[in-house]
This record gives C-alpha cells, sequence and structure tokens, in this order.
C-alpha cells in the first residue's frame, strides 16, 4: 500500500553500543548537573544551609545543656546509696580527708566554680533507679566491717559509681563524685604515709565506674540518635530541589517534552536526573558532613559529647550510609515528583512524604532502641539507628547487612517505579491524576511480568523473610515438628503466596510468568543427577569456608538445626527443609524474578542476578549473618539458573534444589546408622572441626554425576519459549 | 515523508467512558511541502503531532515518517523529527551554545558537525549575539529562535511546528514564517499547526481543516475554497465554528 508499510516495525541497528550508552549517560547527568548546580537556589541548600545550621545548633545545644545543669548554673544532683552507713562514709571520707583550702563539693562549670546541690536518698536496687532516672548516679560500696576512717588502718573500700551514660547529669554527678573521692584518697593516702613511714603505692579507695544502657522508652536523647537524623534530614533537603526542577520543574517550563521527544530511552533520561539528584545529595552530605565536624571540633560543649565521633573511619562510615540512603530517598523522590505537573504540585506531594520521613526519624531518637530485628529493615529508621550505632563504635554485623540489603533492594524497587512513571503518556499528558494509572492492573494477560512488579514483589519479600525468619527463631517452645510444619508454611506464605498475589496484579499468566510449562523428561533426568552429585561439593564448600567466624550465635542455630534433624520424622524434615524451599524458591527465583529480568538483558546477567539475590536471602538465617551461605547459595543459584534457562521450565530445577537439599538432609539424619554399616560414611560423622576432605574417589563419582546430568541437560535442545523469552537475541550461554 | 492512516486516539474520561481527541484522520505530507494543520482549539492538532512522534500511542491506526512507524520504530521516527511544541521552553541556567550542542548531542550527532550547524543557524535566524548567554535572559522571541534551532541542529527531513508563533511580536512572527519558506526551499516535510491563519496561507502548500478530531476538509487553498465557497481560511473557520463540521470531507479519510 505505500512505503510506511514496508518499514513497519522494523528498526535500523542500533548505533550505539554499551560503551556508548555509558557516555551518552555521563554527557547527560553532566548537562543535568551543570543546571542544577547554576541555580542559585541548589547552592542555598548545599552550602549556605549547612554553613548556618551547625554554629545554630551548636549554640542552641549548648544553651540546652546549660539550662539543663540548671537556671543559676547550680547542678543537682540526685545520689542513691543501699544503706545510710554508706552514705555516711562516703561522706566523712569526703570531708575529713578533702582539701582543706576547698570549700566542700564546690566544682566548676563553664569556668565559673560553684556548689553542686547534692541530695541523697536510699534505694534498693541502685540500677533499677539510675534506669528509671529516679537518681542521677548510685554509689555502692563494699565496706569492712569496722569502717573507721584512720589513717593507722589498712583501708580497703570498693566503690561502684553507677550511672546512665545517656544521661548529662548522670555523667557530671559521677564524675564529680569520683573527683570528690580522687581528692579524699589522695589525702588519706599522704596522712597514712606520714603515720607508717613506708612507700605507699596502692590507692586505699579503688573507683570503678559501671555504666548502665538505660532500657527506658522515655527518657534523655541519645546524641549519637539526633547526630544522624540532622544529617539524613539535610541530605533530604539537598536532594529535594533538584529532584523537582529536574522533573516537575522541566515539564512546568515545557523542556521536558522536547527531551522525551528526543530518541533516547526514557530510563536513559531518568537515570541521568537520578544520578544528578544523588551527586547533589551526596555533596550536600559531604558538606554537612564536613561543617558538622568543624563545629563539633571547634566546640568545646559539642565536642566534650560528640568529640569520640570525630574519626576519619567512623566519618567515612557514615558518609557511605548517607550515600546509601541517598541513592534510596533519591528514587523515591523522583518517583513521586514525576508524577507533579508542576512544582507547586511536586512539592505538595512531598510534604507528606517529609512528614512520614519524620516519624521514623523521631521514633529513632528513643534511648534504648536496638537496631535488630524487624527494625532493621524500616526504612530511614533501620539508617539513623545503624548511624547511632557506627558512632558509637557499637554496630553489629548481622543488622549492618540487613540494613544494607534492603535499603538496597528499595531503592532498586523505587527507581524501576520512576522508570516506569517518569514521562510514561498518561503521567505527561493527563490532565487527572495519575496514581490511578500505575496503580491499576493491565488490561490484557501477560506473559510474563514486568520488571516493575517483580521487583515491587522482592521488596515486600525481602522485609517479609526478614521478619519471619526472627519469629520462627523466637518460636524455642513449640515442638521441633510443629516448628518445622510452621516454617515450611512460612516458605509457602512467602514465596509462593506474594508472587501469586503479584501475578495477580499484574494479570500475569501463572503456567508462562512462572515457566511452569512441562520441560523435556531428559532435564528432569539431568538435573535430578546434578543435584545428587551436588552434595560432594556443598560438603567441600563448607569445608572451604569453615575458617570463616560465623560467630557463636551461627553456631549454637546450626547445632540446633542438626540436633532438630535427628530428632524429626525424616519425611517432615524432607518436606519443611527440602521439598518446601526447593519447589517456592524455584517459583519465585527462577520462575517470577528470572522472567522479570531476562527479556531486558542477557542470559548470562539474568542467571547472575537472580544467583545473587538467591544468596542475599541466604545471607541472613534467623536474624544471624552467615557469610558462607552466602556465597555456597549464590554458586547453587548460578546452577539452578542455568538449568532454568536450557529447560525454560523451572521443575528441573525443582527436582535438583530438592535432591540437593535432600540428600545433605538425609545424611545428616542418618549419618550414625550409615557410619555403623559403611566405614567410609565414618567420616561424616568427624566433630564440626575436624572435618576433613572427602576421599577422592568420592570427588570422582560425584562429579562423573554431575557431568551426566550436565551433558543430558546441554544436549537436549533449548525450549522455545526460553529463546522467545530472550528475543533470540543471540546473548545466550 | 510523513504518513498518517486512519489514526484514533481515545482517552479514559475521569467520570468514565471514552473521550475521541483525533478520529480516524489520514494525510500525508510530501518533502519540500508545509502541510498546515489547522483547527479550534481541542480539535486534535497537538494530539495528532503527539502521536506523529510516539509520544502518544494510538488506539488505531498507525503514523510513520521516513517509512518508520511511530508505535513500532519511535527512535527511529524521532531521529527525523524536529519538534517545536507550543509550549517549549528553555534551560535557563545553561548558554544558547550548551543548550543547542547539547541536544545535538542527544540526536548522537558529531560535535565538529554540531558547530558548524549551530554556526550556520544561528547566523540564519540572527542570534549569534547572544549565543553564550544563559536563556533565562533571552526575550520571548529570541527564545523562540532558539527553539526553532534547537529543533533542527540535527538536520531533521521533517519539522513539525505547533504554534510556534505563540506569544511573539510581528517581527517575531515574521521571522518564523520566512524561515519556513526557507525550510521549504531545503526540502524538508513540515507540519504547521497554528491559530494564525493569515501566515498559514501565506505559507502552507496544503491545509487539514481540523473540527472535533476529524479532518473535515483538505487541499490547497483553492480547493478548499471552491469547496467551501469561502474566500479566506478566517471564514472557513467561522463557518466551521458555527456549524460544526459542516464543510465536505476531504477525499483522503477525514470522516465527519
Amino acid at each position: 500500500m505505500n512505503s510506511a508499510e514496508g518499514n513497519a516495525g522494523n528498526r535500523s541497528p542500533d548505533p550505539d553500543g554499551i560503551k556508548q550508552r555509558w557516555q551518552r549517560l555521563g554527557r547527560l547527568t553532566l548537562k543535568e548537573l551543570r543546571e542544577i548546580l547554576r541555580d542559585r537556589r541548589t547552592i542555598i541548600t548545599l552550602i549556605l544551609m549547612p554553613i548556618l545550621v551547625y554554629p545554630m545548633l551548636s549554640i542552641v545545644f549548648g544553651r540546652f545543656l546549660v539550662t539543663q545543669v540548671g537556671d543559676t548554673l547550680q547542678p543537682k544532683y540526685v545520689i542513691g546509696f543501699t544503706s545510710e552507713g554508706d552514705a555516711k562514709f562516703l561522706e566523712q571520707l569526703i570531708i575529713r580527708f578533702n582539701d582543706p583550702d576547698r570549700e566542700f563539693l564546690e566544682t566548676e562549670i563553664e569556668n565559673q566554680t560553684v556548689v553542686p546541690k547534692l541530695t541523697y536518698v536510699q534505694v534498693d536496687d541502685l540500677k533499677a533507679e539510675v534506669r528509671n532516672f529516679q537518681i542521677d548516679l548510685g554509689v555502692e560500696l563494699t565496706l569492712p566491717d569496722d569502717p573507721a576512717l584512720q589513717a593507722d588502718r589498712d583501708l580497703a573500700v570498693d566503690c561502684e559509681l553507677i550511672f546512665d551514660r545517656s544521661s548529662v547529669n548522670g555523667r557530671m554527678a559521677a564524675e564529680f563524685v569520683q573527683q570528690l573521692i580522687e581528692d579524699a584518697n589522695r589525702e588519706f593516702l599522704i596522712q597514712r604515709l606520714k603515720f607508717l613511714g613506708i612507700e605507699q603505692r596502692a590507692v586505699p579507695v579503688q573507683t570503678t565506674m559501671v555504666e548502665v544502657e538505660s532500657e527506658e522508652v522515655f527518657g534523655p536523647v541519645s546524641l549519637f540518635s539526633v547526630i544522624p537524623l540532622i544529617l539524613i534530614l539535610m541530605t533530604i533537603t539537598g536532594a529535594v530541589y533538584p529532584a523537582i526542577d529536574l522533573t516537575a520543574g522541566e515539564r512546568e517550563r515545557g523542556t521536558l517534552e522536547v527531551l522525551i521527544a528526543a530518541p533516547i530511552p526514557r530510563m536513559g533520561l531518568l537515570l541521568a536526573k537520578y544520578f544528578a539528584v544523588l551527586t547533589v545529595a551526596m555533596l550536600t552530605a559531604s558538606v554537612n558532613l564536613l561543617m558538622m565536624t568543624i563545629t563539633i571540633s571547634v566546640d568545646d560543649v559539642a565536642q566534650e559529647f560528640l568529640g569520640s565521633m570525630i574519626t576519619p573511619q567512623i566519618m567515612l562510615q557514615v558518609f557511605c550510609l548517607l550515600v546509601l540512603f541517598a541513592m534510596f530517598f533519591s528514587a523515591v523522590l523522583l518517583t513521586l515528583t514525576s508524577f507533579a505537573r508542576s512544582f507547586k504540585e511536586a512539592q505538595a506531594y512531598l510534604i507528606p512524604l517529609m512528614l512520614l520521613s519524620l516519624a521514623p526519624g523521631v521514633l529513632s531518637l528513643m534511648p534504648g532502641l536496638k537496631l535488630s530485628g524487624p527494625l532493621a529493615i524500616v526504612p530511614l529508621l533501620n539508617i539513623v539507628l545503624l548511624g547511632r550505632d557506627l558512632m558509637e563504635s557499637q554496630v553489629e554485623l548481622g543488622p549492618m547487612v540487613a540494613v544494607v540489603v534492603s535499603t538496597f533492594i528499595y531503592a532498586l524497587a523505587a527507581i524501576t517505579v520512576a522508570g516506569k512513571i517518569f514521562g510514561a503518556e498518561g503521567v505527561l499528558y493527563s490532565s487527572e491524576g495519575s496514581w490511578s494509572d500505575f496503580m491499576r492492573r493491565p488490561e490484557q494477560a501477560q506473559a510474563r511480568p514486568s520488571l516493575t512488579n517483580a521487583l515491587f514483589c522482592l521488596a515486600c519479600l525481602f522485609p517479609a523473610y526478614f521478619l519471619v525468619s526472627n519469629l520462627t527463631a523466637q518460636a524455642e517452645e513449640l515442638p521441633t515438628t510443629a516448628r518445622m510444619v510452621l516454617s515450611a508454611g512460612a516458605t509457602a506464605l512467602l514465596f509462593g503466596a506474594l508472587p501469586l498475589i503479584a501475578a495477580y496484579w499484574g494479570r500475569v499468566r501463572i503456567v508462562s510468568g512462572f515457566s511452569l510449562g512441562r520441560p523435556p523428561a531428559v532435564n528432569i533426568i539431568g538435573a535430578a543427577l546434578i543435584g545428587l552429585g551436588l552434595w560432594v561439593f556443598a560438603y567441600e564448600a563448607i569445608l572451604l569456608t569453615s575458617d570463616i567466624d560465623m560467630g557463636d550465635r551461627f553456631q549454637e542455630i546450626a547445632s540446633k538445626v542438626i540436633e532438630q534433624l535427628r530428632s524429626v520424622h525424616p519425611a517432615v524434615m524432607l518436606l519443611a527443609y527440602a521439598v518446601f524451599p526447593a519447589t517456592f524458591e524455584e517459583f519465585s527465583f527462577r520462575g517470577y524474578l528470572y522472567n522479570a529480568i531476562r527479556p531486558r538483558t542477557s542470559a548470562w546477567q539474568t542467571i547472575l542476578a537472580t544467583a545473587v539475590i538467591f544468596g542475599l536471602f541466604h545471607f541472613v538465617i534467623q536474624g544471624v549473618l552467615a557469610p558462607a551461605r552466602l556465597a555456597n547459595s549464590t554458586v547453587l543459584g548460578i546452577v539452578l539458573g542455568w538449568i532454568r534457562y536450557r529447560s525454560g521450565s523451572i521443575w528441573p530445577g525443582v527436582v535438583m534444589h530438592t535432591c540437593h537439599n535432600g540428600f545433605l538432609l538425609l545424611l545428616e539424619h542418618y549419618k550414625a546408622e550409615l557410619a555403623a554399616r559403611f566405614s567410609f560414611f565414618a567420616i561424616l560423622e568427624s566433630p564440626q572441626d575436624e572435618l576433613t576432605s572427602l576421599p577422592f574417589s568420592w570427588l570422582a563419582a560425584a562429579s562423573a554425576t554431575v557431568a551426566i546430568g550436565i551433558v543430558l541437560i546441554v544436549l537436549t535442545p533449548r525450549k522455545q519459549e526460553e529463546i522467545e523469552l530472550g528475543n533470540g537475541d543471540g546473548n545466550g550461554l | 515523508m510523513i504518513e498518517v492512516h486512519e489514526l484514533v486516539k481515545e482517552f479514559p474520561r475521569a467520570g468514565g467512558g471514552l473521550l475521541t481527541a483525533v478520529n480516524r484522520i489520514s494525510f500525508s505530507v510530501a518533502a519540500g511541502e508545509v502541510y498546515g494543520l489547522l483547527g479550534p482549539n481541542g480539535a486534535g492538532k497537538t494530539t495528532t503531532i503527539r502521536m506523529l512522534l510516539g509520544l502518544l500511542k494510538p488506539t488505531r491506526g498507525w503514523a510513520a515518517i521516513g517509512g518508520f512507524r511511530s508505535r513500532e520504530a519511535p527512535d527511529e521516527v524521532k531521529r527525523r523529527v524536529g519538534l517545536v511544541a507550543a509550549n517549549a521552553g528553555v534551560y535557563q541556567w545553561l548558554t544558547v551554545r550548551e543548550m543547542l550542542l547539547f541536544f545535538a548531542d542527544v540526536y548522537g550527532m558529531p560535535v565538529l558537525q554540531a558547530k558548524e550547524e549551530l554556526a550556520r543557524l544561528s547566523t540564519l535566524l540572527g542570534f549569534s549575539a547572544f549565543l553564550d548567554q544563559h536563556c533565562s535572559t533571552l526575550s520571548t522571541g529570541q527564545k523562540q529562535r532558539v527553539n526553532l534551532a534547537r529543533a533542527l541542529i540535527h538536520r531533521p527531513p521533517v519539522l513539525l511546528l505547533d504554534e510556534p508563533t505563540l506569544g511573539l511580536d510581528v517581527f517575531g512572527s515574521q521571522v518564523v514564517v520566512e524561515f519556513l519558506e526557507h525550510l521549504r526551499d531545503e526540502g524538508k516535510a513540515v507540519i504547521l499547526c497554528t491559530h494564525r491563519l493569515h501566515e498559514a496561507e501565506r505559507v502552507c502548500d496544503r491545509f487539514g481543516l481540523m473540527h472535533e478530531g476529524n479532518i473535515v476538509s483538505e487541499g490547497s487553498l483553492a480547493e478548499l475554497r471552491s469547496r467551501s465557497g469561502c474566500e479566506s481560511l478566517v471564514e472557513m473557520f467561522l463557518k466551521l465554528s458555527h456549524s460544526g463540521p459542516a464543510l465536505a470531507p476531504s477525499a483522503s479519510g477525514g470522516r465527519s
């Protein structure tokens, strides 16, 4: 009919290689940065705000401290004793042996000599009263039967000063009393030396500072929580303006349409904007960190309380944390601002977000709040708590990894959502609200899930898995069989039901979306052989990684699991730890996730991506970090991914996964019986720290089994469905 | 060069149902031809332009440029088109030179070639003097000249102009009209959407009159005159707006 028909659907080959695409992305980002950094509004939030905010905060902070100490600069300390005798002894000690030229109990605050007002109270439990903030300081003495204060006696009294480090009054009271005791000690020693005429080396009253961590929810705020919160809020402030300007602002000025009209993928445009926003956010974080460091360094009061965190290592860690946060928040900001048609509308969208961000931020100020369990995956709150722990040098590796991984996944999910929204027809040209467009289910059934849908599912799955894993760990009172059934149920619910809900929402066809089609029978046999032979390599891998210190908690969990394996019926064990995990994990990872990623990238990259995510899910077990499991599970994920790629179905992978897990479990369950019957199984009975490599014949037999399995799969032609999924693009393996 | 066939665009209405913004329109524009797509507000001109470029997906039908259909090969179409949208703005914090070279780069033009084209266009459109000024300092007329240059910097064979003289004074409009004549001489296929009918009469070779999503009449000015009995485009417009799509439908598929 016409020339258009001849060319319909034909694209000229893409002239851009990967290198050119990255270069173009770099130039696009540079242009965005050039524009945004020339804008004085960016400069205000980037430089001017931090320059003003930190000195002002320092002044307010200083005044706050002074007011806490007292209106007239007179400190008031409530000191608790468990007995009247203790109080009397201490008072006598201080009065008798203190510097006669110095007025009793005077001290210096802000270079002024003041006399603190002391109140003595008798309590039963000093630590509890300190925790409840009923007393500032608890003094616990171990007195001899006759505690007479005479220089001719060899006096030996132990004294514990109990206080809460987060309480300013507590710290000051402890320091004050300690100083008094030290002065008295010195005086006592002088008098005793005179009396004995010998060299006295020992200090008669040995003081020990006992710090008590407050478990109270309401109490003085930890300064180490405030600082990361301020830094994060300032980073948000830095990212907000560029995010609005580069999306809603461009749309309002009429430059977005001409940019979308250029032959650049929308995702490329969005990524350029994302990197620009991220860069400005990181610059803001750097300037803030720098200004905060300078302020703390030059301010005496701040130096006193926060000086310990000003080390290059802590600053670098906090900066990395801010970068991670900026990655996540920039994506969230772009998602929201991409919806807006004007600057004002974008601001209206961001106000609730800012308020929402404040809620977990304020929550994080609660003293005694620990970064563990579910808190490690709550966005923003987890970052603030990790920041606090970094500054206090009290970081635990497990929760830290949970924070990093979950934030990274949230960022990835947010950027894919932003990619779906940014410049989309419904958003760009619709005069109506566009949220419904985003949430709307597709009108037609989809053969496979979209990447956005799958990543959204993943973003829900990871925290849910983390929570369930923690809850299962806490259900210790349940019988072993019940716990295993619970674990199987949780696996089905998480890795089965969640992707199914996502598939329903995305109107994804179940069979094609999860690759449930029938594979060639030879593939099943090949996969089973690989599964049966692979356990030997898994054993060797465990041996190789046995040097990695997994920590006591992990060893405890591992021992418990092994103990459970021996005590339950093998059928329950196989169902809970082999059949259910194998089936539903394949359903999620090699089914749903694989099919979402595969059309966008090569088979290798898809296999690797799904394997790494699979590995990350195995990284944390019952809230404890297991680095060796990460490597092992990732390698297993690669093998499973390859089988999925070759067969076009998840079923061979399910068989292989089940065989692999099942065989290892059965060996563990029956190892005593096997060792009794066959001498060569005795090697498995060795204690964990004395395990040795398996005999060569075992390795050879296992290698042969795996090799036969691989050959069977390689010799079977690839399924057509898989070829179509990857567009037959020659990216295969 | 430009072909539009039975193009339809429907938008969902807020209260339910569908709004047909463009209804089975067909026309074609050859190289070296300026086609005036005219009609009152809401006639569907901008929607048509957006579908041509692949910015909006047609509900039915197709549009193609240089043989490439906008739905199937949007990047190929975009490479061949320069767009001056009705409310196109400029990057206020970039200089004119930076902005134009950026767009040349976006379209994959080598730097040297882009600089040559920039020099040529700045002389032709008369903005050499403010090449290194920030775009925020330009007047409306200057901005529009920069926008024209932006649309042409990658030397596209097709130019889509949506109200290019909007907000311009007589002098500014004159520059644009003269430039359109120059583009025709260069052999470019141009679609011009405008309300300034006297300008359209002067520069367009053929016209498509749109009303409520339909092309109600199409042809040269002489053909439209004989078909409508009106002397000028203004009279035709008034007739259209008072009596609806009463003009005879065009032979190329416009539906009343």
